[in-house]
């Protein structure tokens, strides 16, 4: 019930609320209304009764303290038929002895028969629509009779029926109309709101877009200067997120440099044992045995050097071409990092799993886990070990990446872990931002973890078969 | 109530006489009085009680300014609630003649004289009558037993003295007949008391419930006429006897007895639903006597 209330949107809200308010205000207001109208309708009733009552009393005295019958009657009967603002339906004029002594309605109360006398107060019976109240006359202290009598209200029931039917449409009507008011009033105050809303919703990535100026113009101050602040906002961000991008090519050309320089290292040792099987050949080339170790050393070395060179062309290769992933692309990135372990002496535990090729974005997933591994690396302790595992289970693509380092800084991790998350302020963990983009292109999700004796686990799961999320990135 | 009611009743009867006897005294002063005024130009004072139907102002008015303009002298209508108020003005001499019932006329018959006698639908005779709410399932007096009922006034011939006398008849009195009894002082009441229920039955001028019926059916239709009396003679306009011979009185009569004789005269008399006035013997009381005779017994 209350989380469908919270869904309800505040331009429905804020009239209901309105009508309820509405409707709350005017039945306390009618209850009051109501409550006086009795108030003032029994007082009314009581000083009008009273005095028609102090005039019957009067009148009727001298013929009450001589018994006469005739007379009592004809006062009691003239008061009921008067028809004054007060119409008594029966006027009774009782002796001290509980006898009737006349009635103006005699077949009810008739004559000689015995009726006590009543409470001289005004009491009102809504639901007979009638009131009583009695007069006790007195002569010198003694009580000679009591006149007592029925008033019809109906008139002020009628009256005080109608003013409820009043309060009540009035009071609706009021209600339904402050609650409409309220709901355009509202429609209007939330639209930039709503364009707000929209703008919001469609920033992707974590790259909102502003909101146009042409739109603004029209909203209230408060609006404005809001979307102001989001507009400035989005600026920073695109600037943010330019200057990311710039930071990453910059990152890419430095990892290319070290690339490209432990490509040349790689490709300058076997260089310097072919130039000296080279020379044994010139030297003793008519030496089979000589020629045929020469021939073997440059044949090794060149096969290491078409290692390296094939590796590399695989890793930069336009990544939207790649439609598969073969178990050997994976397998190319130890070359890719061999001269970044070999510089740090680190020990590359590799374990791959992958039979065959599988459904995904092949380029992408080379250029994460290269770069998971070349920060493993960097993260590991002189001949220390870093461990990759991969495998294809179900629909889904399994790898990890383990180092023995001090820890992912839990803001690095959060490039991981965060959809849409902002690019560092720095030049650092520029890559793990880049491959956290191309992990959510692939529409895979990473798990970091830190192991108690030291170092970091990160767990990749990719889904296959899901490379048309490209798209929707 | 009741116990009231009834000595109020009897005690008219004794207080009759004590007024018969103060009227008495009285009468030979007003007697000297009334001559002194005979010759000036006073006012004419006619007493007129509830046995009239149409007793508003603008009625009276005219009623006096009929004879005034043909006496040459003011005439004043004296009200009173009770017959016995205006029998005791007549009696005493503050006025000249009064309209009174023919009870208090036979009560004091040895001091009185008939100025005139109404004719009532062809004769100087009316009715009592004893009347119930029209849905009382009593048939006769009997039914009335241990019931309310309303008389007109304690000196009036069919408001009381009727049906005190149909009461002696069968050794009964109202005290002893009725759970309790009231007089309203007002033919007309009676019929509304009965018509409300105040009382379950009364007794009434048949002549005012005749023209009741005319005039406002409402009322009588809620009550129902359950005994007729014998005809009585109609309550009459009379005069200390002792001042009949006045010329006010002497031309009162006359006036009176050639009203019909005149439009204006006519429209008076139709106002009361009367055919004219008559000079009507004494004994035209003689049934009213009768019934006297008979219930002072009982007194």
């Amino acid at each position: 019930m209350i989380a469908r209330w919270r869904r309800i949107p505040l331009s429905v809200k804020i009239p209901l609320l309105v009508a309820v308010l509405m409707l709350s205000a005017g039945v306390a207001a009618s209850a009051v209304v109501l409550k006086r109208l009795e108030a003032d309708q029994e007082s009314y009733l009581r000083n009008l009764s009273t005095s028609m009552l102090d005039g019957v009393a009067l009148a009727v005295a001298p013929t009450i303290m001589r018994r006469d019958v005739w007379e009592t009657f004809d006062v009691l009967d003239r008061a009921a038929q008067a028809g004054g603002r007060v119409r008594p339906t029966w006027l009774t004029a009782i002796l001290p002895d509980n006898t009737v002594l006349a009635s103006s309605q005699p077949r009810r109360f008739p004559v000689g028969t015995q009726l006590a006398f009543v409470a001289p107060d005004l009491s009102i019976d809504a639901a007979s629509e009638t009131a009583h109240l009695a007069r006790t006359i007195q002569q010198a202290g003694t009580t000679v009779g009591q006149i007592s009598a029925e008033i019809h209200i109906g008139d002020l029931i009628a009256a005080r029926r109608q003013a409820l039917r009043t309060l009540i449409i009035v009071n609706g009507l009021l209600a339904l109309t402050f609650a409409g008011l309220g709901y355009l009033a509202v429609r209007l105050l939330l639209r930039p709101v709503a364009s707000l809303t929209a703008h919001v919703g469609e920033t992707r990535a974590g790259v909102p877009r502003p909101i146009p100026r042409s739109l603004t113009a029209g909203w209230p101050q408060e609006f404005q200067a809001l979307a102001d602040r989001y507009n400035r906002m989005t600026s920073a961000a695109a600037e943010r997120d330019a200057l990311a991008a710039q930071l990453a090519e910059e990152e890419k050309v430095a990892v290319i440099g070290r690339l490209a320089s432990g490509m040349a290292h790689e490709v300058n040792n076997p260089l310097g044992g072919m130039m000296t099987a080279l020379d044994t050949l010139k030297v003793h080339g008519d030496n089979p045995a000589a020629r045929a170790r020469s021939i073997a050393l440059v044949e090794r070395g060149l096969l290491g050097i078409r290692n390296v060179v094939r590796s590399v062309l695989v890793s930069y290769k336009d990544s939207t071409t790649a439609s598969t992933l073969d178990p050997g692309d994976l397998d190319d990135l130890q070359f890719l990092v061999a001269h970044e372990r070999s510089r740090r002496q680190i020990r590359l535990v590799w374990t791959n799993a992958l039979q065959s090729p599988i459904d995904v974005d092949g380029g992408a997933v080379r250029q994460v886990v290269l770069n998971l591994l070349l920060n493993a690396c960097a993260a590991t302790p002189v001949r220390g070990t870093v461990t990759f595992m991969a495998l294809a289970k179900g629909d889904h693509l399994h790898m990890a990446v383990r180092d023995e380092g001090n820890g992912l800084p839990a803001p690095m991790a959060n490039l991981l872990n965060t959809a849409d998350a902002q690019p560092p302020a720095g030049s650092h963990g520029l890559g793990l931002w880049s491959a956290a983009r191309l992990l959510r292109r692939l529409g895979g999700t990473a798990t970091v973890r830190s192991h108690a004796r030291g170092g970091t686990s990160i767990r990749l799961v990719i889904p296959i078969g899901r490379r048309t999320l490209d798209a929707a990135a | 109530m009741p116990r009231d009611g009834r000595s109020t009743g009897f005690s008219v009867i004794r207080l009759d006489r004590r007024l018969a006897v103060i009227g008495g005294v009285l009468s030979f002063a007003g007697l000297a009085v009334g001559r002194a005024r005979a010759q000036s130009s006073d006012p004419v004072r006619i007493g007129i009680t509830p046995v009239v139907i149409d007793s508003d102002v603008a009625f009276l008015d005219r009623f006096a300014t009929y004879f005034s303009g043909r006496l040459g002298r003011p005439v004043i209508i004296e009200q009173r609630r009770t017959y016995q108020e205006i029998t005791a003005l007549l009696l005493s001499g503050q006025i000249e003649a009064a309209w009174i019932c023919g009870y208090p006329y036979v009560q004091h018959r040895d001091r009185l004289k008939l100025v005139a006698v109404p004719v009532y639908r062809g004769e100087p005779l009316y009715q009592s009558y004893v009347i119930v709410a029209a849905d009382n399932p009593a048939q006769s007096l009997g039914g009335l037993r241990n019931q309310i009922h309303a008389f007109s006034d304690p000196d009036s011939n069919s408001g009381f003295l009727v049906t005190r006398w149909l009461l002696h008849q069968i050794h009964e009195s109202p005290r002893s007949f009725f759970s309790s009894y009231f007089f309203t002082y007002g033919h007309r009441n009676v019929v509304r008391a009965v018509a409300a229920d105040l009382a379950q039955s009364g007794s009434v001028d048949g002549y005012v419930w005749d023209i009741l019926q005319q005039i406002e059916p409402p009322l009588t239709d809620a009550t129902r006429i359950l005994h007729r009396s014998q005809k009585l003679g109609f309550p009459p306009i009379a005069c200390l006897a002792a001042r009949a011979e006045e010329p006010a009185i002497v031309q009162l009569k006359s006036l009176l007895l050639e009203m019909d004789r005149e439009e204006s005269g006519r429209e008076l008399l139709a106002n009361l639903h009367l055919d004219r006035f008559a000079d009507e013997p004494e004994d035209l009381f003689a049934g009213i006597a009768t019934l006297y005779d008979a219930v002072r017994s009982d007194a």
